[in-house]
């Protein structure tokens, strides 16, 4: 299948919590701009680790953060809260992949710091096989010529995208 | 949440360090850039090119009006929610007529519904004699569904706002505030300045929130694309014209807060004097940040944030998920 769409970490993230809101991500459909938890997460991650790199373009992708630790690249990803945790470790292992790809080993940290929060994460084998297959049925998904239709979920509640789908 | 900022008075716009910073007559002031929305100017102003790089770098649009009130242009600084994907489906439902007709015919209908709204509600108050004009609006807009041209449609929302407009002089009754007809370039009148006036910051008010979603605002379907101008914010005021600036004129001038030494007679028709421009804008603010409620999204929806909507309706059109059906206001 011919890629039209750059699969990124944000759709990668996005297609697990609502495939809806991947959807329009690949089309840079983009939320609300002033969105509050959108302004509060963004002052989040200018806020902390003002010590490390951020915002590093890599292969398409951009990493929140990286730094050097013990001689091994460590990627950060920065959340604002713990909610879907899930998700923001499969963006993270995403971004592990596409290093990994690029012969760049290194490992990934998904950062809470309003829940001083962190946890490891670490791309397995497994890992390989699992991201690999998720990005072909990401981007089978992305070909359809609309989104799916909204549906109430948890995460509208606080969702940037909540006035479009709703409207 | 940001709001917009109005500057009356002449004198320097500047960056100084990351925010903004007026200078008048000795005054200085910062001006809080993360609060900022969009700024009106109708002063004499001096800026500089250092000054609108930091307003495209935190996406503010400037606004233009001359001495006159009217509105000169604004400085729209360069998109920052680009979707190619959106500007194609709004290319494509401008150079299809059929899909030009039916959002064109929406704007007329949502225009035509809430002026009959308006109509309406002083009827509810006692002025029986509208419900001429309400008839004459209605077999008015009948003859909308068999039209095929942009031109005649346009021909038919000017009768139906003709109507709309002849029957002013009995909602407002005040000897010092007649209507009589609509004129512009220039306004002849108090009443036909405050239209003006009020509609001017409407086309700029949907302009700002057209800024804030993915459409283009060169490309709109009832008032004609010239490829140099805007026109979406046209059409989509249209919907909210009656509803926010002429309830807004009835409701000023029956709590008394205009008087005649607000205007004055120039060669360039009748102008309104800048304490009323600022007591109109004031109004108009609280206006727009009542909330409602809405279907679907709920409470606490501000008449500003309702226009957003509006906006989304049409990118769902033009998306074919949701056929596009204006705002009608149920007071």
């Amino acid at each position: 299948m011919e890629n039209f769409f750059d699969v990124k970490g944000s759709i990668v993230q996005a297609y697990i919590v609502c495939k809806r809101q991947a959807w329009l991500l690949s089309r840079n459909i983009g939320p609300s701009p002033d969105n509050p938890f959108l302004e509060i997460g963004k002052l989040i991650s200018q806020e902390y680790y003002k010590h490390d790199k951020k915002e590093v373009y890599f292969d398409g992708v951009v990493l929140d953060l990286i730094r050097h630790e013990n001689e091994v690249l460590l990627v950060g990803e920065i959340k604002k809260s713990s909610r879907s945790k899930n998700a923001a470790m499969t963006q993270l292992k995403f971004y592990l992949y596409k290093l990994f790809k690029n012969n760049i080993n290194a490992r990934g940290k998904l950062l809470i710091p309003e829940e001083k929060k962190t946890f490891d994460v670490v791309l397995s084998f497994d890992d390989i096989r699992d991201i690999e297959s998720l990005i072909e049925e990401i981007l089978e998904f992305l070909s359809r010529s609309s989104p799916p239709e909204p549906q109430k979920i948890k995460a509208c509640s606080k969702c940037s995208y909540k006035e479009f789908c709703w409207a | 949440m940001k709001k917009p900022v109005y500057i009356f008075s002449d004198g320097v716009l500047k960056r100084k360090n990351n925010t903004l910073f007026f200078e008048s007559e000795g005054v200085q002031k910062f001006i809080p850039v993360e609060n900022t929305s969009e700024i009106y100017i109708f002063g004499e102003v001096d800026l500089n090119k250092r000054f609108l790089e930091f307003l495209t770098q935190s996406e503010i649009i400037l606004h233009f009006f001359n001495r006159y009130g009217y509105y000169v242009g604004s400085f729209y600084p360069r998109e920052y929610l680009n979707s190619g994907y959106m500007i194609l489906k709004q290319a494509e439902h401008y150079l299809d007529l059929q899909k030009r007709l039916t959002l064109a015919k929406a704007f007329v209908k949502g225009a035509y519904k809430n002026m009959k709204q308006v109509l309406k509600y002083y009827q509810s108050r006692g002025i029986d004699s509208l419900d001429r004009y309400i008839q004459q609006m209605d077999n008015q807009f009948e003859s909308i569904s068999g039209i095929d041209s942009i031109a005649t449609l346009m021909a038919i929302e000017g009768n139906i706002r003709q109507t709309y407009y002849s029957s002013f002089d009995l909602i407002i009754d005040d000897d010092n505030f007649k209507f009589e007809k609509r004129t512009k370039r220039p306004p002849r009148n108090a009443i036909n300045t405050l239209i003006s006036f009020g509609n001017s910051m409407m086309y700029t008010i949907v302009l700002s929130e057209i800024y804030r979603t993915h459409l283009d605002p060169r490309i709109g379907y009832l008032h004609s694309t010239n490829f140099r101008r805007f026109t979406l914010n046209l059409d989509v005021a249209e919907i909210f014209k009656p509803i926010i600036i002429d309830r807004l004129i009835f409701s000023i001038i029956s709590k008394n807060m205009l008087k005649p030494e607000h205007f004055e007679e120039d060669f360039e028709g009748m102008l309104l004097k800048d304490e009323a421009k600022k007591m109109f804008i004031n109004e108009l603010e609280q206006r727009l940040s009542t909330t409602i409620t809405v279907k679907n999204i709920g409470n606490h929806v501000s008449y500003r944030q309702l226009i957003r909507i509006e906006l989304y309706k049409i990118e769902k059109h033009l998306m074919g998920e949701k056929e596009y059906d204006p705002y009608v206001t149920q007071w």
